[in-house]
């Protein structure tokens, strides 16, 4: 994997093209151009183009968090940032960075309209950086790629129009200043002298402008000092040093808090900031700062976005055709299954009525049409014999130990309800009297009684009726309505 | 829609797309789910079908063998065998066997018996009172003009017949339209020889089913 970083500064644009396999690191090419040709040459390399926004252009804060839960802190964080910031949510970029380990959050604001040029800044040399980070940020990746470094350091970056000054405290750059000189104006200063054709002149004013440079170092250095406290610090220049013989020593000399400095090969060091921005945007881990996001993501990305978010209704469209061939092969089979399960048991049912008839049409209208059939042929049917008939009548007489001590003359017996045209759900209703003689009046009573309280045979909701006559009795009931 | 603006709602309502894109799928997913649902649905309709003509087997077999037996029958059955019965046959025999006997010198009782026997007085008619019909069925009510005097197998006989019954040796008559004895008066009597002989007077109604019955 191959990222470019692009640092312009002045005229001159740095380039540094960084190579990464298997978590090794290495530098492919650093080059130094006009800003005319910029992109040749680094267009036949893969990989994405990072630049970065100066210290000027991004805000920096801390704040203690001590929520663990991401969503929670998620929350949270969107109101503290805003009761942090001056400007609008809208017209501004945050990316804040929590800390775990410190219960810490850095947030690092810039304003849109600082992303914006810088975009537009690129453009003009025909280039769209995928990638927007932070020069600070990135003079810390260098460091710590070169140094590993996690001690709190005094970072000192000489540009061309700018120096930078960054508090880098494990890995990360705490606290920023920018210094209003740069290598230009130690240029401007000697041109000046030259111009007077004196050789004490020149000196004198470059000495001048070096005190006024240390000068606005040790303000960024006490600045650092008041917001994180030390003693004494290391410091470490970059940049364009090859103008000072030994820029460390005058420092370590002059300045009172520094305590030793830390020295990189001049050559690599002056390219520390492309170097940075390729390897923070090579990284990409949770220190990563990515300044182009919503409407500031780069075409090029949203083309890969698009190109990704293309696939997602592609494997939607494919597995729901899949799901529903398999589907619709699982459903089809077990119809079917369904189908001749239902033709097997209605031809076995229609075998007891002799009427073998297949179904036809769809499993529904095969259902509808069985079960109109069963319910037409389940309605009750009152025709059968559902009722005690004369021969159950004589039957059970004959049956009966209690009619053998008395003689039965005549037997009455009447259907006085029954179904018929016109009124098939009228009950049964069975009528029967008898005419008989007994020895005694107790076996006439006897009987009476049996009819009254014991005999199923009989409705034992109606009346049993006994009639004594001179010689003979009649007694009355009504037969029970069901066999 | 141009890949930089698929990608600028990818990046910006990246659940929206997500949900745009899965739209395909859930709505295979909700067709198959109504689909199982339906066929579950028809399993559990053959189920319940199933279970239901099984448990109403038995009524139905019924209705249908009744029906079967019923359907069609002579409608002029009671005319042709039953109204021409002869009862008594016993009595009638020795009736027979002591005309001409002189021992008996009753012999103006044993005439008026033989007459009864032999004018016909003896047998079975019925007017018919009230005929109903609907599409497959038709109903009369018979009314037995006289009553007759019968034996115990001739009852029996007699019984099998209206009521499709096999009593003793006697079995009931395939042709018959279907009977209900709807009012009946049975009699025990003594005949001339002392033996117990009944009489018996009857409403039937005469159910006759037809051919272009209408299912119920």
């Amino acid at each position: 994997m191959r990222a470019t970083g692009v640092d312009a500064d002045g005229d001159r644009v740095k380039i540094a093209i960084i190579k990464k396999s298997f978590k090794k690191i290495s530098i492919k090419s650093l080059k130094e151009i006009g800003s005319d040709d910029v992109k040749q040459l680094y267009k036949r390399t893969k990989g994405k183009v990072i630049s970065g926004l100066k210290a000027s252009e991004v805000l920096i804060h801390h704040f203690p968090m001590s929520l663990k839960k991401k969503s929670l802190r998620k929350k949270a964080l969107s109101f503290q940032i805003d009761s942090l910031n001056y400007l609008e949510q809208a017209k501004r970029v945050d990316i804040p960075i929590f800390f775990q380990k410190m219960g810490l959050v850095t947030c690092y604001t810039t304003i849109k309209s600082y992303l914006d040029a810088h975009i537009k800044k690129w453009k003009k040399l025909s280039i769209d950086p995928e990638y927007v980070s932070f020069m600070p940020a990135a003079l810390c990746r260098f460091i710590t790629y070169c140094l590993g470094l996690e001690e709190k350091v005094f970072l000192l970056h000489i540009g061309y129009e700018t120096s930078t000054c960054v508090l880098m405290d494990k890995k990360n750059a705490r606290y920023t200043c920018s210094i209003p000189f740069g290598e230009k104006h130690f240029i401007e200063r000697l041109e000046k002298g030259r111009k007077k054709k004196k050789r004490d002149v020149s000196s004198e004013m470059l000495c001048s402008c070096l005190d006024e440079f240390i000068a606005e170092v040790e303000k960024a250095l006490y600045f650092f000092k008041d917001k994180s406290p030390f003693e004494k610090i290391a410091f470490l220049c970059t940049g364009e040093l090859k103008l000072f013989t030994d820029l460390e020593s005058i420092l370590l000399e002059q300045i009172d808090g520094f305590c030793k400095s830390y020295t990189i090969d001049k050559e690599l060091s002056s390219y520390a900031v492309p170097i940075g921005y390729a390897l923070d945007g090579l990284l990409e881990d949770g220190v990563s700062l990515q300044f182009r996001q919503k409407e500031f993501v780069p075409s090029k990305q949203l083309k890969k976005i698009g190109r990704k978010a293309l696939y997602l209704p592609a494997l939607s469209i494919g597995l729901s055709l899949m799901l529903y061939l398999f589907g619709s092969q699982n459903l089809e089979k077990s119809r079917k299954d369904l189908d001749g399960r239902l033709d097997h048991a209605y031809l076995k049912e229609r075998a007891f009525f002799s009427k073998k008839q297949p179904l036809s049409g769809s499993v529904e209208d095969k259902l509808d049409l069985w079960k109109k059939t069963l319910k037409k042929e389940a309605k009750d049917f009152p025709y059968l014999y559902p009722y005690l008939r004369v021969t159950d009548l004589l039957s059970w007489m004959d049956s009966e130990q209690i009619l053998g001590s008395i003689k039965i003359n005549s037997i009455s017996y009447e259907v006085k309800s029954f179904p018929k045209i016109g009124n098939a759900k009228a009950p049964y209703k069975i009528f029967v009297e008898w005419n008989f003689t007994a020895i005694s009046s107790i076996d006439a009573k006897k009987l009476h009684k049996y009819l009254e309280s014991e005999c199923e045979f009989i409705n034992s909701k109606e009346n049993v009726t006994l009639h004594e006559y001179e010689d003979s009795y009649k007694i009355s009931f009504y037969l029970r309505n069901t066999v | 829609m141009s890949l930089k603006k698929l990608g600028k709602i990818g990046a910006e309502n990246i659940l929206l797309w997500i949900v745009i894109s899965f739209i395909p799928l859930f709505t295979t997913c909700f067709y198959l789910y109504t689909q199982i649902e339906n066929q579950a649905n028809l399993k559990n309709r053959y189920e319940n079908i199933l279970h239901f003509a099984k448990s109403t087997l038995d009524k139905r077999i019924a209705k249908n063998q009744f029906l079967d037996r019923f359907l069609d029958k002579d409608p002029y059955y009671l005319e042709t065998y039953l109204e021409n019965l002869h009862f008594l046959k016993e009595e009638k025999q020795m009736l027979q066997d002591i005309k001409t006997h002189p021992a008996f010198a009753n012999k103006e009782k044993l005439k008026q018996r033989f007459d009864f026997f032999q004018k016909g007085k003896n047998k079975l008619k019925f007017l018919e009172q009230k005929v109903e019909k609907t599409n497959f069925l038709q109903e009369a009510v018979l009314h037995q003009i006289h009553p007759v005097e019968l034996e115990e197998k001739d009852l029996m006989k007699l019984l099998s017949s209206f009521e499709q019954r096999v009593i003793g040796s006697y079995f009931p008559d395939k042709d018959s339209p279907q009977f209900m004895i709807k009012k009946m008066t049975l009699k025990k009597k003594r005949d001339l020889f002392s033996s117990e002989i009944f009489s018996i007077q009857m409403d039937l109604l005469k159910r006759e089913f037809l051919t272009n019955r209408k299912k119920s």
